[in-house]
């Protein structure tokens, strides 16, 4: 009789062990997850795709919270946070990869807006090297010499700046350029187009 | 019945013991919902960008809800019966509170900076207009014209960060071109107001001018040059108006020859050029310098004021070619060819021209100056610039 109280007490006590850690902390999950999240911080998705970096953060700290809970019980099973971590690692994944994306969509516009930019100058200069020499054009010249040049700094710090990989910034600095350099193009072509009006 | 307790009552006692710990999971349960609730508000905060805006408040929060999501990790890895999870939902309470009021900062802040921005984005983008159109005919020297140039780029880059949402680049931006708006106004500004510092003189010799065509009835010119404009005046009434072209360096008294400025005084015509003898279209040619030019340029030669080697200068002309659009005379007049068609006809050699450089006081020009350009209260007449 004894005997067999004692067999009952053994598998009470190692039922209950098996009950209670038969689901282990998914923490390789979690580091993986948490990896994932770091190489989309890495990339720039903070920066790049703020409010879907933040939501994926906000479902990531759902599901912290949803394996605490979960290792608080008696009986655990981490199944459903496990496919929760599952899902924002893809969610991390896609974001690294949509701000890569992002991050080289910027680059092309403003390669576009520079070489724009450049284009628009370069055209500027020509006009200033065609249009009417001498005194009657000389002064209103000098003054468009003197904002191309400007305009020629303000390329170069964008330059700089692209190359040091400030995108956010470097844009809109990229498009005043432009749009100065386009105001210029048009002056240029209007008093010319005004001289040769003249000359017929 | 000794052997029958000894073999039930740790029975029970396990029971017991099980009951205990069943209740206890039933009972204590970690606080889940304010954990999630204060996550969800610190994401809140966070994609305001609160942590920039309410840098204080949301660092709590986050402190308060890191605390209490380490605080739950601790006791759930606690035994049981010595769980405790009241410390949480005082670290996520806090959370929740500071998160909210982080969210509010910042909504104040972004309000309030907004609006200052945009109002300060208005007064630059004024300045720019202000400045163009108040010296888009005044000589200003390369390196002003540089620093405008630079402040209307600064301008624009402010507008875009500002329609980005980059209000802290926005603001060094417009600080900065503002800063060198105010600078060239004043400076301009000053130069301005010491060049009309002549203007009882100019009325003086309008007035005169006026009087004698009057009392001649003939016909004389009033060139001014402030307004770019030459008045033609038929028995001292004035007969038609006419747009003129000057100079680069209009904005003074001719001194010396290449000094690319157009005389100020009380001239005559000398000599008219027809079509063919001048390739201005037509010219009257006055009679620069008269007496008082020479005066003055003797007395400036004299006093070292110009080099031994400078000239007075002459060939001064009323003549075509004009209607560019800016100035590019060497210190003639220009008109359009059709309005020298005009003029010619109501001129003859001996025909007072008068230049002076404005026919009006600067506060009056400066009223006119406002109304062009739509402004009940110009920065024009802001005293600190």
């Amino acid at each position: 009789m004894n005997r067999k109280l004692f067999l009952a007490l053994v598998v009470l006590g190692l039922g209950s062990f098996v009950f209670t850690s038969c689901a282990k902390y998914p923490q390789a999950e979690v580091d993986a997850t948490n990896l994932t999240i770091q190489e989309a911080v890495t990339a720039g998705a903070e920066m790049y795709l703020h409010e879907e970096f933040v939501a994926m953060q906000d479902s990531m700290n759902a599901v912290m919270v949803s394996l605490e809970e979960e290792k608080s019980k008696f009986f655990k099973n981490f199944d459903s946070q496990i496919a929760q971590l599952t899902t924002v690692t893809t969610m991390a994944t896609d974001l690294k990869a949509k701000t890569l994306v992002r991050i080289e969509e910027l680059k092309v516009e403003i390669q576009t807006l520079i070489t724009e930019t450049q284009a628009l100058v370069d055209t500027n200069k020509v006009l200033v090297q065609t249009a009417p020499k001498g005194k009657e054009g000389k002064s209103a010249l000098e003054a468009i010499k003197g904002e191309i040049e400007v305009i020629e700094a303000s390329l170069a710090e964008v330059n700089t700046m692209f190359a040091s990989g400030e995108l956010l910034a470097t844009i809109d600095k990229a498009k005043a350029a432009k749009e100065k350099a386009a105001a210029i193009n048009e002056e240029l072509n209007t008093v010319i187009a005004k001289f040769q009006g003249k000359k017929k | 019945m000794k052997k029958r307790i000894l073999i039930f009552t740790p029975i029970l006692l396990i029971l017991l013991g099980i009951a205990f710990v069943a209740y206890n999971y039933q009972t204590k349960k970690p606080p889940v919902a304010d954990l999630n609730q204060a996550a969800k508000k610190l994401s809140e905060a966070e994609a305001l960008h609160a942590n920039y805006y309410a840098k204080e408040a949301y660092n709590f929060a986050k402190i308060c809800y890191d605390s209490a999501f380490h605080r739950l990790s601790v006791e759930n890895n606690r035994n049981i019966i010595a769980r405790n999870y009241d410390h949480i939902t005082v670290f996520t309470n806090k959370s929740i509170q500071s998160s909210k009021e982080a969210i509010q900062l910042t909504k104040d802040h972004l309000k309030s900076i907004k609006g200052k921005l945009s109002v300060q984005l208005d007064e630059t983008e004024k300045l720019v207009i202000d400045f163009d159109a108040k010296y888009k005919h005044f000589p200003i020297r390369k390196a002003d014209k540089e620093d405008f140039v630079k402040s209307k780029l600064l301008c624009n880059e402010g507008r875009l960060n500002f329609e980005s949402e980059q209000f802290e680049a926005c603001a060094t931006k417009l600080d900065w071109a503002n800063r060198l708006l105010k600078k060239l106004h004043a400076k301009y500004q000053s130069e301005l107001s010491a060049y009309f510092s002549n203007y009882d003189t100019w009325q003086t010799w309008i007035n005169e001018t006026i009087r004698q065509s009057k009392q001649s009835k003939g016909n004389c010119i009033i060139v001014d040059k402030y307004a770019r404009e030459a008045r033609l005046y038929v028995a001292g009434k004035l007969h038609h108006t006419y747009d003129i072209e000057l100079s680069e360096n209009w904005a003074g008294n001719k001194m010396y020859q290449g000094d690319k400025a157009t005389p100020e005084g009380r001239y005559k015509i000398k000599a008219k050029k027809a079509h063919g003898s001048t390739k201005y279209y037509k010219a009257l040619l006055i009679d620069y310098p008269n007496d008082d030019d020479k005066i003055r340029f003797n007395a400036k030669k004299k006093n070292k004021q110009l080099q031994r080697s400078a000239k007075i200068g002459g060939l001064i002309e009323i003549h075509g070619g004009g209607g560019k659009g800016y100035d590019w005379t060497d210190g003639c007049v220009a008109l359009t060819n059709d309005e020298m068609d005009h003029i010619f006809k109501f001129t003859s050699v001996g025909t007072p021209v008068t230049i002076v450089g404005s026919s009006i006081p600067l506060e009056d020009a400066r009223k006119i100056l406002a109304q062009k350009l739509g402004h009940t209260k110009s920065t024009l007449d802001d005293p600190e610039i």
